[in-house]
């Protein structure tokens, strides 16, 4: 038996207990991601709902979303507000709030932890503790403004301040974007600023033209999950509009997209129709990932 | 037998005795597993592995379940065990039924029969009767005009707020006000009906007079849950509120507040003494699975636990009515609440109560596309004829499709 075979022979063993060791996931990926993937896709071409034989109706659904339903508009204009005010917003309070955290102070690891606990929060009882600090009449918020001589909204009671509430609950939970931030800080060779220092820059300049810069790879993940993230905003919604009330109260200024998805399968049992709305969001964050990452060659610096 | 009820805390508890209870008398292994929403109902159903028996709290959904043909026909369970209906007051058996095609459920019990709360307090603090109730909207509105307090254009106190309490459900203010939102066979949807079109005139000279803004604040300012001392009938922060007849059984977690809480029937429009005492109430249905393993198991349980000591027994602990006629007499003696006891004694014996959930394959979508609509007319001052005629064409064409699709 030649060296040849021999090694074609661990090679084929190799593959083997690879192929074994690998096949619950590829088990579990076929079965729990890959199969409901393309069966919802089947499905955003048909009429369907429970248990009934799906009905083919071709582009149907596609078209009464894009052409017929005024609700889809809301809810796609509503996710685009959110996707533009929140995730810059957030991307800016992070990064500031780095910043602080990681100057050399007293307390430095207390600082760190209080502004990372509301992350751990689950957004549930995040929700319903914001509606407490935000009720027009008894919240912390309202005694806030009151000393300024101003007026509590009724935040999430008003269809004009329901948004902007929702982004303030937002910037609240920013804790894992300032820890990947707080890395991205600790990489920043000092001797960069220390060359800055010297060259007569100030602390202004030296954040925009060296910290930005170099931590912006981090700046590209933290947009693009935050994207991702904000497109699929449900939990805090559905909380605030309670029950009893039509989807995304008061008056849709809440109802985003995957609230709309959400009433659209499992509530009006019309899972086609849904399926429709899945994969079109699905296109949408495909497509606003993909700019993202092709423009990013002009704005994100990689060291290497 | 497997056993998933949309329920909690106490209730759940309650049920579950008498499920034990019926476990050792027929020695079933029971699985009894509450649970908080029904999306893992849907999702056992469409999977064809489900559960032998449900329960859940939001007959919408048992509707449509019922048409998409998840849910069984019980009929022949009940020729065979030879139940008589009669038992049953009429709702919670007209709840479980789908448009006289076949019953698909019996009740758990009966719940939300609407009723007008008022602190009395409040009333006497106002120089009012306070041991009146208004009788008519018209009354009710004068009354509420008189207790509500503004300062410096912030309102302080309110008589009545339209659409705060247990009003969400469009079939509140349409019976009250002697409409329906649908028509006797349930193919037509009539949200249009005149009387619905008053209810919301009603309600909108509340926010034209206390302007949206003011009143968005008031509303969303209040407390929501019963067992708190926040809760504004208890603060005395409105006045009069509508709320369903579980409303006394929460006084006894807030005893220190010593309420003076009373409750009557809804008002009626002064032109139509007739609608007196007319109400909705809901159900909890019991309904089986097409694909349930233990059927037989599952409707015996139903059986069991339409006994009237059996249902009393869980009802009084629940603070729901017994759906059962002989179950809610035997629930009445057990009663200690008096308010409560009175409330059940006089809606049941008198009252005029009406389905609030008719089955129908797009019920929950009526319901929040009404919701919205009725908000663009009460908070916006949208026409409300205009609204109610554009809702009349979006839901019926949905109505017409659905039917269309399921041969009916």
């Amino acid at each position: 038996m030649g060296f040849a075979s021999l090694k074609s022979r661990q090679v084929r063993q190799e593959f083997k207990w690879g192929l074994l060791f690998i096949t619950p996931w590829i088990v579990g990926f076929l079965l729990f991601q890959l199969y409901p993937t393309l069966a919802s896709l089947y499905y955003s071409f048909t009429d369907k709902a429970l248990v009934r034989a799906p009905e083919f109706v071709g582009f149907d659904n596609y078209v009464k979303l894009l052409t017929r339903d005024k609700q889809f508009i809301k809810a796609l204009s509503n996710t685009l507000y959110m996707v533009a005010i929140q995730v810059p917003l957030g991307l800016i309070f992070a990064f500031f709030t780095a910043l602080l955290l990681n100057m050399k102070i007293r307390g430095q690891a207390v600082f760190r932890t209080v502004y990372y606990l509301p992350t751990v929060v689950p957004a549930v009882a995040g929700t319903l503790l914001w509606l407490w600090i935000l009720n027009p009449r008894y919240g912390i918020m309202n005694q806030v403004l009151q000393t300024v001589g101003l007026r509590s909204p009724a935040w999430f009671g008003s269809p004009v301040w329901a948004k902007p509430a929702m982004i303030m609950m937002g910037l609240w939970a920013v804790g894992t974007n300032t820890v990947l931030y707080l890395a991205a800080l600790q990489g920043v060779p000092q001797e960069m600023y220390e060359s800055a220092t010297l060259d007569g820059a100030n602390w202004w300049q030296r954040t925009l033209r060296i910290t930005v810069p170099m931590v912006s790879p981090v700046t590209l993940f933290i947009a693009i999950t935050s994207i991702i993230g904000t497109f699929q905003l449900f939990t805090q919604a559905y909380i605030v509009a309670g029950s009893g009330g039509a989807p995304g109260s008061p008056r849709e200024s809440l109802l985003f997209y995957a609230i709309y998805l959400y009433h659209q399968g499992f509530v009006y049992l019309k899972m086609g129709y849904a399926s429709a709305l899945a994969w079109i969001l699905f296109i949408i964050i495909m497509v606003v990932t993909l700019v993202l990452m092709r423009s990013s060659a002009r704005y994100v610096y990689y060291e290497s | 037998m497997v056993f998933w009820p949309e329920w909690g805390g106490k209730d759940a508890d309650a049920l579950q005795v008498q499920v034990d209870k019926w476990a050792a008398n027929t020695g079933t292994t029971v699985e009894f597993l509450p649970i908080r929403d029904h999306t893992r109902m849907i999702a056992s159903m469409s999977a064809g592995n489900p559960p032998d028996l449900l329960m859940t709290w939001d007959a919408n959904a048992v509707g449509q379940w019922g048409f998409e043909g998840v849910l069984r026909d019980i009929q022949p369970y009940i020729d065979q065990a030879g139940m008589d209906l009669s038992m049953y007051f009429p709702i919670g058996v007209a709840s479980g039924n789908l448009m006289g095609i076949k019953q698909i459920g019996l009740p758990l019990t009966n719940y939300i029969t609407t009723i007008l709360y008022w602190n009395k307090d409040t009333f006497a603090a106002a120089g009012l009767d306070a041991e009146k109730a208004p009788e008519t909207w018209e009354e009710l509105e004068e009354l509420a005009n008189k207790l509500t307090v503004v300062e410096n254009g912030q309102i302080k106190k309110m008589g009545y707020s339209p659409l705060v309490g247990q009003v969400s459900h469009p079939t509140v203010y349409a019976y009250a006000y002697g409409g329906s939102i649908w028509s006797e066979d349930r193919r037509t949807v009539t949200p249009e009906d005149p009387a619905n079109i008053e209810s919301l005139k009603f309600c909108r000279r509340f926010y034209e007079k206390y302007t949206t803004e003011e009143m968005e604040r008031w509303d969303s300012s209040l407390g929501t849950e019963a067992d708190a001392p926040t809760y504004p009938i208890y603060t005395g922060e409105l006045a009069m509120e509508v709320l369903g007849e579980w409303m006394p059984t929460y006084f006894d977690q807030v005893k220190e507040l010593n309420l003076n809480i009373s409750g009557a029937y809804l008002p009626h429009p002064a032109s139509k003494p007739e609608v007196k005492g007319t109400m909705g109430a809901n159900t909890n249905p019991l309904v089986i699975p097409t694909n349930a393993k233990n059927p037989d198991a599952a409707f015996d349980f139903i059986r069991f636990i339409s006994e009237p000591e059996n249902s009393a027994e869980m009802c009084v602990i629940v603070g729901n009515a017994s759906p059962v006629v002989e179950g809610l007499k035997l629930q009445i003696a057990k009663t200690t609440q008096p308010l409560y006891k009175e409330i059940l004694e006089q809606i049941w014996a008198q009252g005029q109560i009406k389905p609030m959930t008719i089955n129908s394959p797009i019920g929950s979508l009526y319901n929040d596309t009404y919701a919205r609509y009725r908000d663009e007319v009460v908070q916006d001052g949208a026409d409300p004829e205009e609204r109610m005629l554009a809702l009349k064409d979006e839901i019926q064409a949905e109505l017409d499709a659905a039917l269309d699709k399921l041969g009916i």
